[in-house]
């Protein structure tokens, strides 16, 4: 595979740090930017050990669509993000 | 066996941790078992100034139990009711009787004054009840509290006149 083409398939993957609520230690992931972000919160609440729920993740105070993918979601390499449960209540 | 509890990695360090990361101030009082954040929420309109809310969490008997979470005055901590909680949006925990209804929430239950007859056994509150909220520990819980307050549009009713 040529360099250029090498840097092109980089660019469909993010290195992302996404912290847990339960957890002081965040956790990387390297996921593709056309993953969708339930798939992906599913994921990393795997990870951290959440048995259920409705996962999603949040990037600030936006909580991000489910069925977005990540690069639609506004999700960039690089990013932080919190694992949120976006669960109902009431 | 709360304080033992408390102290796993998962509970106050992490709910500690939690706070920090957002520049909040948890507050725990380790003789009343009790937890005290407050919050900054939108104005009811764009023009309003922010509102002001605190967040206190009873640990008795947790995690046997679900803490006792309410949004209470800001000023004082005295309970107020509705004028304690902030407007929701979308799916939300903040019931418009001012009540924290969650299986997380011990006064959501029916038992506790709640308005959950369905929900019948305190000691259950961790096992998952989908589509309903799911937060096992306490940074889980606040988080989602935060979330809301931040996304909330003003509080439910005036404050009432300072004593």
């Amino acid at each position: 595979m040529s360099e250029e083409h090498g840097q092109r398939a980089e660019k469909q993957t993010l290195h992302l740090t996404v912290y847990a609520p339960k957890s002081t230690e965040p956790k990387t992931f390297d996921w593709s930017k056309h993953l969708a972000v339930g798939e992906a919160a599913a994921e990393a609440a795997a990870a951290f050990g959440y048995a259920s729920g409705t996962p999603s993740l949040a990037k600030g105070d936006e909580v991000l669509d489910r069925a977005k993918q990540l690069v639609a979601a506004g999700v960039r390499d690089g990013d932080t993000l919190t694992l949120v449960d976006v669960g109902g209540g009431v | 066996m709360t304080r033992a509890i408390l102290e796993q990695p998962e509970h106050l360090p992490a709910a500690l941790a939690w706070a920090r990361r957002l520049g909040l101030e948890l507050r725990f009082d380790e003789e009343e078992l009790a937890l005290e954040l407050n919050l900054t929420g939108p104005g009811a309109t764009t023009e309003a100034p922010p509102e002001p809310y605190r967040i206190s969490g009873l640990l008795e008997d947790f995690d046997v139990l679900p803490i006792i979470w309410r949004y209470v005055d800001p000023r004082s901590g005295a309970n107020i009711g509705v004028a304690a909680y902030p407007r929701p949006t979308g799916s939300s925990v903040l019931h418009g009787n001012g009540l924290i209804c969650a299986p997380w929430s011990r006064l959501a239950y029916a038992v506790e004054g709640g308005i959950h007859s369905d929900w019948q056994d305190l000691t259950d509150w961790k096992t998952p009840r989908p589509p309903y909220t799911f937060a096992p520990t306490i940074a889980d819980q606040l988080d989602r509290l935060y979330r809301e307050t931040r996304a909330s549009t003003g509080r439910m009713a005036a404050l009432p006149v300072a004593a």
